[in-house]
């Protein structure tokens, strides 16, 4: 999906750039392997495309090779197969710091010795911007970020939320082809980071180049994120919006990763025409294809809760009930089968009646990719999976 | 507890008498006239102190001139070492540690090599390259012989520094020598610090490569020109004189390690203990 932009004027007083038109595919990642000696696979073939102007968040726990992989991109570890490249010319053959590209690390990683003008101004520096251009850019982006009361302050003697804002605007200054940004926002506490996310999906939304953002925190990759990248144990999961992946997740990994509370899943076996397991037994769907196990899963706020018997509903034991605010959070019990709903309060009731509606299930075979039910199941099986008597 | 504490003052006392004690005798000696020098019963202090043996020294040989061919060639060996041994020890502080410490324990054993064996090829190749008497040759081969030193200390200092810090330089485009300098060098002072001072005060101390490659009198090092200063005859040995040139030729030492003593402290222990 390759992109071509306006013809970029020459600079005045620059060196001449030949005027054509420059397509502008961004990054594109082809079959990147890295094993670790002796054995250890951190990253099993993974390719992507991260086009100019968009976030593409990859997502995935600790250990999935995420990190890994934006270190690659970054040229700070060698990809053992694969290729990349940057606006269709090979970007894994330019040494790291000839690639241009602005990181935000973790930890920061700050100059300690210089103060938050220098820390910004380096990359400039070694550029070879003249001095006069150089205090215009960085004072541009310490306004920008908040920083220009302490542009004459060692990074020790700032918060927390000012080192992350210098670390970014280091990245910001030198307009680079392309931002990689590892867990920004994991050393921030809560209120600020939520505030901060917020001024990042700003600064996203300014930029031209190709965003690569690394993060553990699904609810973070969510609302970043133009495209999210689910990694696990070194492949790519699944890679989609962040909509179409919390409302299609391709396998049960992806449907238990994203979404906050947990999705529920009710692990059940085939027999005959009914689904059987953790002491529930329901109306196999007609049509559902042979597969031994079945992952049947739910999100919270799709159980339905009632507080009446209803048609095609289970009685349900309530273990837990959490109030959060308007709502509250049940942990609930049908058999041995404990799940989570997210639903109006229920007054301190002991039991209830639970539906799972069949046109909010998700249906994984074991080891398997999702299996897309037809749409006549939300019609047959209306009102929910059916308790067998 | 009070009983351990006494010990261990009585331990502290003991071992500043044991490595003050000679610098003070020889300070003291170096002020008494010829007569309490060899007196017995032994004379402890001066009565009255003279200054007969520093001017004597400072007469009879270009002593100035020594102290001078010592500085300058202890600091342009000093310079030399670090040149070397900076990029040397910011390379081996990026290693994997197994193979980092294969080749820091090369150069230790490299170290304990002693320079004797080297005496006599170097000479060789000092006379070969006509170099004898100048301080080029002594230069080089002290360079070349604390390195091993330098590094060990550089290296400690250098792996302190955090890697994504130089991945972050990295990153904003400076190349190893521009990374060395701008951040590597002001964040590890205290090691590089260190390694200068050591390297200078072996350099000040040595004397076996320094006799042997000046013989010319305005060419020698302070160590050389003190080890030239006779008696009135043969079996005279000039305590006095003696004294007071090394106790001149100690003095720059001891304002150098008093004016850095916190930075050396510091470089030494960095990396014994890490957080």
């Amino acid at each position: 999906m390759s992109r071509v932009t306006g013809v970029k004027a020459p600079a005045n007083d620059g060196p001449r750039v030949t005027v054509r038109d420059r397509v502008r595919d961004g990054l594109r990642a082809e079959g990147i392997y890295k094993i670790f000696p002796p054995l250890t696979r951190a990253l099993d073939g993974v390719s992507f495309h991260a086009p100019p102007g968009r976030v593409v968040a990859l997502l995935g726990p600790s250990g999935c090779g995420k990190t890994t992989l934006l270190r690659i991109v970054a040229g700070l570890e060698q990809a053992s197969a694969g290729t990349l490249t940057m606006d269709g010319e090979p970007f894994d053959t330019i040494p790291a710091e000839k690639r241009d590209v602005g990181f935000v690390f973790q930890n920061y990683a700050l100059y300690p010795h210089l103060t938050v003008a220098q820390n910004i101004g380096l990359a400039l520096e070694v550029r070879g911007v003249k001095r006069d251009e150089r205090e215009v850019r960085v004072r541009r982006v310490a306004d920008r970020l908040g920083l220009a009361k302490v542009l004459e302050r060692k990074p020790a003697a700032l918060s927390g939320g000012e080192q992350q804002r210098v670390a970014l605007g280091r990245a910001l200054v030198k307009e680079p082809r392309l931002y990689l940004l590892d867990e920004p926002l994991s050393n921030l506490d809560a209120s600020l980071r939520d505030r901060t996310r917020g001024e990042l999906k700003a600064i996203f939304r300014s930029v031209e180049a190709p965003v690569l953002y690394v993060t553990h925190d699904q609810s973070e990759a969510m609302s970043l994120a133009d495209e999210v990248m689910l990694l696990c144990e070194g492949h790519v999961e699944q890679s989609a919006a962040p909509h179409l992946l919390y409302q299609t997740p391709e396998s049960l990994f992806s449907a238990t990763f994203v979404g906050s509370p947990r999705i529920n899943v009710w692990h059940a076996l085939t027999t005959d025409s009914s689904l059987d397991g953790e002491g529930v037994r329901a109306l196999a769907p007609p049509g559902l294809p042979e597969s031994n196990e079945w992952s049947v899963c739910i999100r919270p706020e799709d159980v339905e809760v009632m507080r009446t018997r209803a048609q095609g509903a289970w009685q349900a034991d309530v273990l837990l009930a959490e109030p959060l605010g308007g709502r509250e959070l049940l942990t609930l019990r049908v058999g041995q089968l404990e799940f989570r709903a997210l639903a109006a309060p229920i007054e301190g009731a002991s039991s209830v009646w639970v539906r799972w509606p069949a046109g909010k299930l998700h249906w994984f075979p074991k080891g398997g990719r999702r299996h897309q039910p037809p749409a006549v199941w939300d019609t047959l099986v209306a009102g929910g999976l059916l308790l067998q008597a | 507890m009070n009983r351990r504490r006494l010990a261990f003052g009585a331990a502290l006392v003991l071992a500043i008498l044991w490595s003050v004690g000679p610098v003070v005798w020889q300070f003291l000696t170096a002020l008494k006239p010829d007569a309490q020098i060899t007196h017995t019963p032994l004379v402890y202090l001066p009565h009255p102190p003279t200054a007969e043996h520093f001017a004597a020294i400072w007469e009879r040989k270009p002593f100035g001139i020594y102290l001078l061919n010592s500085t300058f060639i202890a600091a342009f060996a000093t310079v030399l070492c670090l040149v070397f041994a900076a990029p040397a020890a910011m390379a081996l502080s990026r290693l994997r540690a197994r193979d980092r410490d294969g080749v820091l324990l090369a150069f230790l054993v490299l170290s304990l090599f002693p320079p004797i064996l080297l005496l006599f090829p170097l000479y060789e190749a000092v006379r070969g390259l006509g170099w004898i008497n100048q301080p080029i040759a002594l230069v080089i081969p002290y360079a070349a012989l604390h390195l091993p030193l330098a590094v060990w200390v550089l290296e400690s200092g250098f792996r302190a520094i955090p890697v994504s810090i130089d991945d972050a330089a990295r990153l904003d485009g400076l190349s190893a020598p521009h990374r060395l300098v701008l951040v590597h060098a002001p964040l590890s002072a205290p090691a590089i610090v260190t390694a200068a001072i050591l390297v200078f005060i072996f350099a000040w101390n040595e004397f076996m490569l320094a006799v042997t490659f000046l013989t010319r009198d305005h060419a020698k090092t302070v160590t050389a020109g003190i080890a030239s200063v006779s008696g009135a005859s043969l079996y005279d040995i000039p305590w006095g004189p003696l004294c007071a040139a090394i106790t001149l030729a100690s003095l720059p030492l001891f304002f150098l390690v008093l004016v850095f003593q916190r930075r050396i402290v510091s470089g030494l222990t960095r990396g014994a203990v890490k957080g």
